[in-house]
Parts: structure tokens; C-alpha cells; sequence
């Protein structure tokens, strides 16, 4: 016998790994992008997916998702609902997904059809890490009833995460939970990350973490043809719809769903918060009436002179300039504001309509063409007036900001 | 509990290593684990002990070699290793660091085995690549 030393040097999970590689390219060469959403269980994937996905088609996204669990098809079912197609992923037993899981689940779609794949981890802070699944974006997720310190605890994790999402934040107050420390912490394990805060039930902050996934998908999805279909779809009927892929018998049957936007009346941490959830407010009542508002429209409520606005508001100044009928859009915004006043009114809530009363106030302490567009809403108004005024301050603006750099040289 | 899945892939990596060594016996396997990896050497220790029974593996001592997260540090222009997982700053400037050169390893570095004298394999020198 003699004893002999065998040097392997090689990755555990090679095989993963490789085939993780080769998912990767699929995606890339399918334009299609990919993202593993990982946290604990009960931080709120599902919740804050199905808002993303309702979301996300009412923007003209195609979309879909794998969703990871031990057992249960409950969440797919809860997916499914937003009209995507859904498939669930059982691993019975195994605490993480893994490449050929996914690889396996992906048969039968066609990913260039896709315009942006989620794929929801089992709820796991630790083993998920290890398994590549192809991914383009890695999102970890934390929840404000989790406590602040979990980034701390879960290093591994956030450190493997390209973006981070710190979910419920509408319970922020009634759990204490300090915003600026957890901020601080995702940022000591992960330096420079981007951090969403977000709420699934009331929309807070969800634009932001939209337009995100927009721009890595790596432009404006189009929202002509294909962009009512998923809203409508669960307005027209609480019954199940399914989707083509569905239908195929492959995937779950959605489960009714209910559309709502209704909040209690609550309080504003910034005019920030306050614009987005009038934005987003004035989004859901476009499409409940059956008018979906544009990635343009939408962003052009956002427009600010010096409060806080999108930052790459003059991009969206511009196309609107050269796409869009100043008069048509504040008349269609300001239909919409009068529908949501009325519906507040006729429907008795009247504390509803207090949360948007507030934000209003909130708003009032900047400067935001938003609030221009409610006021003239309410009154008699000039067509056209508010918005040309808005952008020959930016071509001002612009031009200022030109001189300025070229004086400096 | 992860570690399950990723001794099964040693067991396994191992096995198909040893069919060019007929009749060898593992004697050690040693692997190469980043603090950053996701693993603890305690499970490793316990899942090699289940997974390894009735293999050729069966009896051989796993020996785990955790390596420190080092990462570049830009503004000392040189590689840095962190002194907490709970804090990615360069231990020298205090500046936040993300380039990480290593600690994610996840690899299986070598085995030790006990071959069979008058069976030497035709590929007698250093086995696979990474």
C-alpha cells in the first residue's frame, strides 16, 4: 500500500454551479431578467411579489414565477391570481432551490416571451446563499418585525444580495423599528447596495423598486397592446383566469383575488412617502376605470423643481414633450383625481380619503407639479397651462446648468 | 441543513475521482471552506459520517480548512482580511470594502488515499482541475 495525496481543487457545487452558468446565459440571450428573491419565512416574498407582479403587468411587463417551498402550492396559487404565469416549485424536505430545480420548472416556457422571471427562494436566511440559480439580480428581503440587526446575524446573505428590500415598513412605527439603523446595517455587510422600503398593502415605495426592475430589465417595457391585460383581467371577474401557460395544464389555477386600494387613514414620514402614494393612488384608479396610465404618464406625476423627484425625471420630460398632448394628459389626471374624490365621497370612507388629504398637506411643503394637478382638478382650470409652464422651467433650468458647466471650464 | 446536499456532492465528486484508483481507500478528505461560505463545519463533520456509510469513503476523516474574508481595500490599494463578518471595512483605513478576493470557497482541495501498489493508474500525477 502506498499513500498518495490527490489533489481535486474543485467547487463543491460544480454541478450547480455550471448549470447555473448555462441558465444564465439562456436568460441573457433571451433578454429575459432573472431574479432570486430570498429572506425568512414570514418577511412578506409572496405578499410583496403579487403586488410586483400585478404591478409590473398593468405596466405592460411580461412576467412570470417560480415560487420555493418544502410543501404546499398555497403561494403559487397567490401569485397566480395577479394573472402570471405561476409555477411552484416543491422541494419537500430540501431547504434551498437549486439550478436544476429551476432548470426543470422552466420547461414549456418560452423565456423570450418573458420580459422579467422571478424566482421566490424557500423562506431560508442562510442555505439559499450557497445555490447560484443563473440570476441576474439577487434581492434579499427583510421585514420591519424582523428587527434591525438581521443583516448583522445573516452576513452571508446580504452579502451575496444585490439589492435589498425591507418589507412591511407600513408597520415601522408599531414595531419600533428604526429605519436609519437597519439602512446602516444592510450597508456595513453590504456596501452601497440599493435598499427599497417598502409596504405591499398600502404601495409605498413600490415605484421605486418598479422602475428599478425596469431599468435592469434594460428599458421601457411596451404598454400599448399587452398592458391592460392583467388588471382588467382581475377586475373583469373574481374568478380564476388563466393565463396561456396555465391553461396547458402545467401550472396552477389562480385562486380569486380582490383589487383594492383602500388604506386607513395614516401619516406621512416624508414628502417623498406622501407623493408616492399619491402616485400610486392616482396609478390604481387609472386602471380601475380602464385607462392604464403610460410608464411616461405615471412618471410625469413625479415631476419637482426642487422636492424630491425620479432621477431621471428629465429623460421623462423629454419623451413626454415629444409624445404626449400637454391638455389631453392634465385633463385625463384630473379625471382621475375627481374619481378618487368622488369614490371617497359616495363610498362613506371618509377616513380613506383622509390618508390622501394628508398626504396632500405633506406634499404642500415643497414644490411638486403633482400638487398643481390636484388643485386644478377641483377647479376651473387652463388646458395645457400648468405643464408648458413646468417644462420651460426645465429647458431653463437646463440651460443654467449648461452655462454654469461651461463657464467652469 | 444544506450540509447534507453539499457532503453528498463531495461523497460523490470523491467516488468518480476513486474509479481511476481501483481498490484505493480514502483515508482524508480535506475541503476548503470560505467564512462567508454558509456552512458549519459541525454539521459537515455529522453529515460526512451518515453520507460516507456503505461508500468507499466510509471511515475517512473529513478535515475542513475555513479561510478569512479578505477583500481588496482601494483606498490602501491592497488586500485586506476582515476582521468581523459583521463589519465589510477595511481593518486598516476603516473604508467600507465589497471586492471580495476570498471566503465565498466552497471546494473540495484534496483526498488522501491508500492505493494498491501494483496497480499504479495511468494518471499518476495531480488529478482534475478546478
Amino acid at each position: 500500500m502506498t499513500t498518495r495525496i490527490v489533489e481535486l481543487r474543485r467547487g463543491i457545487l460544480k454541478k450547480n454551479d455550471e448549470l447555473a452558468a448555462g441558465l444564465r446565459a439562456r436568460y441573457a440571450a433571451a433578454g429575459c431578467l432573472v431574479l432570486n428573491l430570498v429572506s425568512s419565512p414570514g418577511t412578506g416574498k409572496t405578499a410583496f411579489l403579487e403586488r410586483t407582479l400585478r404591478e409590473l403587468r398593468a405596466r405592460g411587463c411580461r412576467v412570470a414565477a417560480l415560487v420555493g417551498d418544502l410543501e404546499t402550492d398555497n403561494d403559487a396559487k397567490r401569485l397566480a391570481a395577479s394573472g402570471a404565469p405561476v409555477r411552484q416549485i416543491n422541494t419537500h424536505g430540501i431547504c434551498h432551490l437549486e439550478a436544476e430545480m429551476v432548470s426543470k420548472h422552466l420547461e414549456g416556457w418560452e423565456l423570450a416571451d418573458l420580459d422579467i422571471l422571478f424566482i421566490e427562494n424557500v423562506g431560508n436566511l442562510v442555505c439559499p446563499s450557497s445555490y447560484d440559480l443563473g440570476e441576474r439580480v439577487r434581492v434579499a428581503l427583510l421585514s420591519v418585525t424582523e428587527g434591525e440587526d438581521k443583516p448583522l446575524k445573516y452576513p452571508t446573505l446580504f452579502n451575496s444580495a444585490d439589492a435589498a428590500v425591507i418589507t412591511k415598513i407600513d408597520l415601522a412605527e408599531p414595531c419600533d423599528f428604526n429605519r436609519e439603523l437597519a439602512v446602516k446595517n444592510i450597508r456595513e455587510i453590504r456596501p452601497g447596495i440599493r435598499i427599497f422600503e417598502t409596504s405591499s398593502k398600502t404601495g409605498v415605495g413600490m415605484a421605486d423598486w418598479l422602475d428599478y426592475l425596469v431599468a435592469q430589465q434594460g428599458g421601457v417595457p411596451p404598454n400599448s397592446s399587452g398592458q391592460p391585460t392583467g388588471v382588467v383581467e382581475i377586475q373583469a371577474s373574481s374568478q380564476a383566469v388563466l393565463s396561456p401557460e396555465e391553461e396547458s395544464g402545467d401550472a396552477i389555477a389562480p385562486a380569486s383575488n380582490e383589487f383594492s386600494v383602500a388604506t386607513p387613514a395614516r401619516s406621512f414620514a416624508s414628502p417623498r412617502e406622501a407623493k408616492e402614494f399619491l402616485i400610486e393612488w392616482i396609478d390604481a384608479e387609472a386602471r380601475r376605470v380602464g385607462t392604464p396610465l403610460s410608464e411616461i404618464e405615471r412618471k410625469m406625476l413625479y415631476v419637482s423643481r426642487k422636492g424630491w423627484t425620479l432621477p431621471e425625471i428629465g429623460d421623462v420630460q423629454e419623451a413626454f414633450e415629444r409624445y404626449h398632448d400637454p391638455a389631453e394628459y392634465e385633463e385625463k389626471i384630473g379625471k382621475l383625481i375627481r374619481g378618487i374624490r368622488l369614490g371617497a365621497h359616495t363610498a362613506g370612507n371618509q377616513s380613506e380619503f383622509d390618508s390622501w388629504t394628508e398626504a396632500v398637506r405633506v406634499l404642500s411643503k415643497q414644490d411638486h407639479y403633482l400638487l398643481e394637478l390636484i388643485a386644478a382638478s377641483g377647479g376651473i382650470r387652463k388646458s395645457g397651462g400648468r405643464i408648458s409652464l413646468w417644462l420651460t422651467a426645465a429647458v431653463v433650468c437646463g440651460v443654467l446648468v449648461a452655462i454654469a458647466l461651461f463657464m467652469g471650464h | 441543513m444544506h450540509e447534507l446536499s453539499i457532503i453528498s456532492s463531495v461523497v460523490e465528486s470523491v467516488v468518480e475521482t476513486l474509479a481511476a484508483y481501483p481498490g484505493a481507500t480514502v483515508k482524508e478528505v480535506r475541503l476548503r471552506v470560505g467564512a462567508l461560505s454558509a456552512v458549519i463545519e459541525d454539521s459537515l463533520q455529522f453529515c460526512f459520517g451518515i453520507a460516507t456509510e456503505g461508500t468507499p469513503l466510509a471511515g475517512a476523516k473529513l478535515v475542513v480548512l475555513i479561510l478569512p474574508v479578505v477583500a481588496h481595500c482601494p483606498a490602501c490599494s491592497q488586500d485586506v482580511e476582515l476582521e468581523s463578518l459583521q463589519s465589510f471595512r477595511c481593518p486598516r483605513c476603516g473604508n467600507p470594502v465589497d471586492d471580495l478576493k476570498q471566503g465565498r470557497e466552497l471546494e473540495i482541495d484534496s483526498i488522501e488515499i491508500d492505493e494498491v501498489e501494483d496497480r499504479e493508474p495511468e494518471t499518476s500525477k495531480v488529478e482534475g482541475t478546478i
